[in-house]
C-alpha cells in the first residue's frame, strides 16, 4: 500500500481520533467530523486502512498456538497434577469433586 | 464438544477481513466477545472433568501466549504456565460467578509473567524475538496448513504481516503491550482490561489507540 500524499500535521494528529472512530467510541458530532475529513482525504483513507490492518493483524496473531512440545509438556503437568492431587485431596478444593464424580480422563 | 469450543473461539473472536479496508464502510464498535470461558468453567464446576482437563489446558496456553507475547522469556512461559494451572485448579473449586473467571485468569498470569521478570530483575532487559523462539523449543513446531482461499501472494503478504506486527510489538511499552495483546489479540473487553491492569478504562483506550498508531507505523516504516 502507498501513501500519495505526504501525511499533514492535522492528518498525523487526527490519527488517534481515527482509531477511536473505527472503535464507536467518539461522539456523534466528531464522528460526523472524522468522516467529513477521511470522505475528502487520501492520506487518512489510507492510514486508517493501514489501522485497521494492524488490527486485523493482531487478531489473527492472537490465534497462535503453543508448539505441540510446549502442549505435550502442559498436558504432562495436568496429568501429575491430578494424579498428585487424588493422592492427597485435601491439598487441592477447586477440582476434587469433578474427579470423583467423573473419574479420571487426564492425558 | 472439542470440535465445538475450537469453531465457537474462531467464531468468537472478532476477526475483521482485510477486504473491509474502507474505514467508511464498516466502522469497529466496541462488541462484547462471547466469553468462552463460561460453559467449561460451569462443567468443569459441576464435575465435568473433561471441561476441566480443557479449562486447564486453555489456562496454560494463555500464559504461554502472555508470556511468549508480553514478556517476551520462552524460560519464564513455562514457569507462567506451572502457575496459571496450578491456581486454575485450586481456583476452580470457589468459582461462584463464571463470568469473573476470564480478568482473573488473565490476572493471575500477568501476576506469574511479573514475578518471573522480577526474578529476573539483575538480567539486562531483552525482550526475546518470538521468532526466535519458534526454534528455541524442543520439538517440532506447529505449521499452519496453508489456507486453500489465498493465493501464495497473499500467505506470503500475510507471512510478512506477522513479522512486521512481532517486530513493532516489541518496540511498544509494557503496558502498552499488555493492552493490545489482552484487547486485540485475547477479544477481552475494554473493561475486562482495565480489571487485568489494574487501570481505569479510559487510561486503557489510551493505550490501546497509542499503541495502534505506533505499531501502524512502525509496521509501514518500510514501505515507501
Amino acid at each position: 500500500m502507498t501513501v500519495r500524499t505526504r501525511p499533514s500535521a492535522r492528518c498525523r494528529k487526527l490519527l488517534l481520533e481515527i482509531s477511536r472512530y473505527l472503535d464507536g467510541d467518539l461522539t456523534p458530532a466528531r464522528r460526523r467530523q472524522v468522516e467529513q475529513h477521511i470522505g475528502a482525504c487520501e492520506c487518512c483513507v489510507t492510514m486508517a486502512a493501514r489501522l485497521r490492518r494492524t488490527v486485523a493483524a493482531c487478531r489473527v496473531e492472537g490465534s497462535r498456538r503453543p508448539p505441540r512440545a510446549v502442549m505435550s509438556r502442559a498436558a504432562a503437568r495436568i496429568r501429575a497434577l491430578i494424579a498428585k492431587s487424588e493422592q492427597r485431596p485435601r491439598d487441592v478444593a477447586g477440582a476434587r469433586s469433578a474427579r470423583n464424580k467423573s473419574g479420571n480422563t487426564a492425558g | 464438544m472439542k470440535q465445538n469450543m475450537v469453531t465457537r473461539k474462531k467464531s468468537g473472536r472478532r476477526v475483521t477481513s482485510a477486504k473491509h479496508l474502507n474505514p467508511l464502510e464498516e466502522r469497529q464498535s466496541e462488541q462484547p466477545v462471547e466469553d468462552e470461558y463460561v460453559d467449561l468453567v460451569r462443567s468443569a464446576v459441576t464435575g465435568d472433568a473433561e471441561a476441566l482437563d480443557r479449562l486447564l489446558m486453555r489456562a496454560q496456553e494463555v500464559a504461554w501466549r502472555f508470556s511468549t507475547s508480553v514478556c517476551g522469556h520462552a524460560d519464564d512461559a513455562e514457569d507462567a504456565m506451572q502457575e496459571a494451572l496450578i491456581k486454575t485448579y485450586r481456583y476452580v473449586g470457589r468459582i461462584r460467578e463464571p463470568g469473573a473467571f476470564r480478568p482473573w485468569l488473565y490476572r493471575t498470569v500477568r501476576n506469574a509473567c511479573l514475578m518471573g521478570r522480577r526474578k529476573r530483575a539483575g538480567e539486562p532487559t531483552r525482550l526475546q524475538s518470538l521468532d526466535d523462539m519458534a526454534g528455541s523449543h524442543a520439538g517440532p513446531m506447529r505449521i499452519d496448513a496453508p489456507d486453500p482461499g489465498k493465493n501464495p501472494e497473499q500467505l506470503m503478504n500475510n507471512a510478512e504481516l506477522r513479522r512486521r506486527l512481532r517486530r513493532a510489538l516489541r518496540t511498544l511499552p509494557g503496558s502498552y503491550r499488555a493492552v493490545v495483546f489482552l484487547r486485540e489479540m485475547e477479544g477481552l473487553s475494554t473493561r475486562e482490561v482495565a480489571k487485568v491492569m489494574g487501570m481505569s478504562e479510559d487510561n486503557v483506550k489510551t493505550r490501546l489507540h497509542r499503541a495502534r498508531v505506533q505499531l501502524q507505523a512502525t509496521i509501514n516504516g518500510g514501505e515507501k
